[in-house]
């Protein structure tokens, strides 16, 4: 074979690399800015999948609110407002039916009108999937009357029925019949009622995703964009430099990238995203004797020094505290279980405990970013001035599955911040998902039933009630409230603080 | 002259550095053809091996598709449903012969997660990778022989220093290299795009740009090994008594070192190209992370978090192809390289 070819095949391909270097570097605009006509976006993570009934929430909410606009808009104060909808009001008494009545004139991106029978169609479908939503609102049954009224006939109360039909939950990101009818097509593509609509020729799923508008959309003129581009960067170091070198307008930044990037002239802003807790799960002392009993408890709160742990793991991007955060907290109790580790001994002396316990705690390990397992290490160290020894697993992927094992007595996470409703489905009823020794409290129990049926200031006391109980019976260990840091552009307008997550469409971007 | 020459004083090798014994024989197709018969024939059981020891060890690892779906919610009667119907509740070898029965019609079914085709995931990012590592083969083989050839023949200082700085790029973490390019030429300079790749269809200048920095961090190792193999396989060639003597024929100087002394250090070189070109696929996960670049790598990295199954197994069938593809292509290379010579 010659050889002569090759190596000049070799020369020309070095040479077109290099010429193609040349002419980046004499424009010196190899991150050249985007023009007002797009917006580029950042997120940590993406969607599981574009099936809102199967996808979880959090920062795919920002892409998924650009494509689905909800039947309800949930705001920064964790009340909502109609949107999609025109009408709505409980029927009766004890929050068993609700009923909304759709504005008209309103297309999905596909083009097919958004009316009753379409929105049965979706919420049948949505309580079919296995999502993680799928049990935060029970329907019985879905009704339609006249071409734009339904009526939904709840299987258990729910006061909340609004914001589950929200952006929060996914439950409200309504997709048209067609798309429901081919769920394959669902799962990759847009087919909701949406500014934006995904091109998936110029998207790939898990890295970038490209919306270009909607032809369809009810009000043409909050369609600022011509395109908006959402790139998925799990690399926080990846992040601050896409940042850095002006290739996105408006992302995820961490408590360890923001105060780079604020140097760097982005502007950066958060507020309330969740809670760092620990979950006593063995709350009745089942399998871990001394946790059944509350003073207990409650020492393993007053060990802990929320200040030093709060400012070495998040800074300025949180705060301590001792509440497990959801939409109703009592200030009062902030700061309910100071740091104290001499009134910490005496509670656990008084309980029987002199001399300690021991028990196993698992955490998510590096699953939820750098601060999962250093916190717990931190909590663990405090226990153990009070004679508490702690053996600290650091899970993988499988954390919910160690968490519900039976094995540890309690684990530590990072819930977001969710309606009280869904805490107690998630933690505190004795069917709960993440409740592994079915424990409960019958306080509890009777508060959230009585919250369930009831409207307004009345509901919103009660469940404050509950949530001052589970801070007193300490069934968690609160560490401090996370922030999420946004870091955006100056183009980036109307950014309010106060929601539990940002959602695409708040931000101004509508124009 | 010069060919008869290296085989009167004895071809540089008599076992090429793979271990595999190399025998004289008649040229022609029929050796290739055959070589690539035996090939295909040993690619099955290995493609096989690898599926279900894959297979396995994705059963194994902690967690499963169906939680990882329903995340904290669920009761857990609906996990249960799901894993039933995600066929996870099946014994592991059930679930392979099920994946494999369907991959052996072509069809290597949906992700479990975002329920996209799998082939068309693979097939929309195999483009990237190829980018990639094809780009960084080119570097390396550019950068690698060449300062190989010029640190051989130069020799002294000049050629220690490239030694030398051979080896630094060899230590350097690769992810540790990118950032430091992307704050550099990216950041500071901003001549390329600090992350993302785009199609050569959508622009063939920026598709180039946004490789630049990536192939340029992977490409680092690789050069260092070609470099350092070319340089040794050079000077022991030099060194030799055949080029002695054609020196003292009167074959020019250029012709001694790039028709003769070249030509037998390049079959060590094309082996060492062959591991680093494995060595790539490997790179290329990390690579793709600190560049956020849509390829096999990253693909498999979060399906894997995902337990998504039939991504992360036809990942592994395609990275399978490819070592034997490389393989195959060294062995080949041997012959083109020297006609005398085949892997047995």
């Amino acid at each position: 074979m010659n050889r002569r070819p090759l190596i000049a095949l070799l020369a020309a391909s070095a040479l077109a690399l290099g010429t193609a270097a040349c002419g980046a570097g004499s424009g010196g605009d190899g991150a050249a800015r985007t023009g007002a006509n797009e917006l580029r976006i950042g997120l940590s993570f993406g969607p599981f999948t574009l099936d809102p009934a199967k996808d979880g929430g959090g920062a795919p909410n920002v892409l998924r609110s650009l494509t689905n606009e909800s039947l309800f808009h949930m705001n920064a104060d964790y009340t909502a407002s109609p949107a999609l909808v025109s009408d709505y009001k409980y029927v009766g008494d004890g929050n068993k039916v609700f009923e909304f009545t759709l504005k008209k004139g309103i297309r999905f991106t596909d083009g097919s009108p958004l009316n009753a029978a379409a929105v049965k169609t979706w919420l049948e479908y949505f309580a079919k999937q296995p999502g993680p939503y799928v049990t935060s609102l029970a329907i019985g049954s879905v009704e339609t009357e006249g071409e734009y009224t339904v009526r939904l006939n709840l299987a258990s109360p729910s006061p909340i029925v609004p914001l589950l039909l929200s952006q929060y939950g996914n439950r409200g990101a309504v997709s048209s019949p067609k798309s429901v009818a081919d769920p394959a097509s669902l799962a990759t593509g847009t087919y909701g009622v949406g500014p934006y609509v995904l091109d998936p020729a110029q998207s790939v799923t898990g890295d970038h995703y490209t919306l270009v508008p909607s032809k369809h959309y009810h009000d043409p003129s909050a369609v600022r964009f011509k395109k908006v581009t959402v790139r998925i960067i799990p690399n926080p170091s990846a992040m601050l430099r896409a940042f850095q070198a002006e290739q996105i307008d408006f992302g995820t930044l961490d408590p360890s990238t923001a105060p780079a990037a604020e140097k760097a002239g982005v502007k950066v802003m958060h507020w309330r995203s969740g809670t760092v807790a620990v979950t006593l799960a063995d709350r009745e002392g089942t399998a871990t004797k001394p946790l059944g009993d509350v003073r207990v408890r409650q020492a393993l709160n007053y060990a802990v020094d929320r200040e030093a742990i709060t400012k070495a793991m998040v800074g300025e991007y949180g705060r301590p505290t001792s509440q497990y955060q959801t939409e109703y907290t009592d200030p009062a109790l902030e700061n309910r279980y100071p740091y104290d580790p001499k009134k910490a001994k005496a509670l656990l002396a008084e309980a029987g405990y002199a001399k300690g316990f021991s028990m196993n705690v698992v955490d998510p390990g590096g699953l939820v970013g750098n601060w999962g397992d250093p916190t717990m290490q931190a909590v663990a160290k405090d226990w153990e001035k009070i004679g508490v020894r702690v053996k600290v697993t650091p899970a993988t992927t499988d954390f919910v599955q160690q968490a519900l094992s039976k094995k540890f007595a309690a684990f530590e996470w990072t819930p977001d911040t969710s309606p009280t409703v869904l805490a107690y489905s998630t933690l505190y009823g004795p069917k709960a998902s993440i409740n592994p020794f079915g424990a409960s409290n019958a306080e509890i129990d009777a508060l959230y039933r009585k919250g369930q049926s009831q409207q307004g200031g009345q509901a919103a006391e009660t469940f404050r009630k509950l949530n001052s109980a589970v801070t007193e019976q300490a069934f968690n260990v609160p560490i401090y409230e996370y922030h999420i840091p946004w870091g955006m552009n100056e183009h980036i307008t109307g950014v309010k603080k106060g929601s539990w997550v940002v959602f695409g469409a708040d931000l101004g971007w509508k124009g | 002259m010069a060919d008869t020459s290296i085989d009167a004083m004895g071809a540089p090798l008599t076992r090429s550095p793979r271990g595999r014994t190399l025998r004289r024989r008649g040229t022609g197709g029929r050796r290739i053809t055959s070589l690539l018969a035996r090939r295909m024939v040993t690619a099955v059981p290995l493609l096989l091996v690898v599926s279900s020891f894959n297979f396995l060890l994705l059963s194994l690892t902690p967690g499963d598709a169906a939680r990882a779906i329903l995340g904290t919610s669920g009761t857990p009667e609906q996990y249960e449903a799901l894993r039933g119907q995600l066929g996870l509740d099946l014994p592991v070898y059930e679930q392979y012969w099920h994946w494999l029965a369907r991959a052996l019609s072509g069809d290597f079914g949906s992700s479990i997660t975002n329920g996209s085709p799998v082939l068309e995931s693979i097939t929309s990012r195999v483009p990237v990778t190829m980018s990639l590592i094809v780009g960084s083969l080119l570097v390396s083989v550019v950068a690698g022989v060449g300062l190989g050839v010029f640190s051989a023949v130069r020799g002294g200082v000049i050629g220690r220093a490239v030694d030398a700085v051979a080896l630094v790029g060899w230590a350097l973490p690769i992810f540790w290299v990118g950032s430091v390019l992307v704050v550099v030429f990216a950041i500071k300079l901003a001549w390329f795009p600090a992350l993302g790749y785009v199609p050569f269809t959508e622009s063939p200048e920026d598709w180039a740009r946004s490789l630049v920095l990536p192939v340029t961090a992977l490409s680092l190792g690789s050069v260092a090994a070609v470099l350092k193999q070319t340089r040794e396989s050079m000077l022991d060639v030099l060194g030799s008594e055949y080029i002695r003597m054609a020196a003292a024929n009167g074959v020019s100087r250029r012709s001694l070192i790039y028709r003769h002394a070249l030509k037998n250090a390049a079959i060590p070189v094309v082996t060492v190209l062959g591991v680093q070109t494995v060595g790539l696929l490997g790179g290329a996960v990390l690579i793709e992370s600190v560049f956020s670049v849509p390829g096999l790598g990253s693909l498999v990295v979060g399906s894997a978090l995902a337990h998504d199954i039939p991504t992360v197994q036809a990942v592994a069938v395609v990275f399978t192809v490819v070592v034997i593809v490389v393989n195959l292509s060294v062995d080949l290379a041997y012959g083109l390289l020297n006609p005398r010579v085949s892997a047995a």
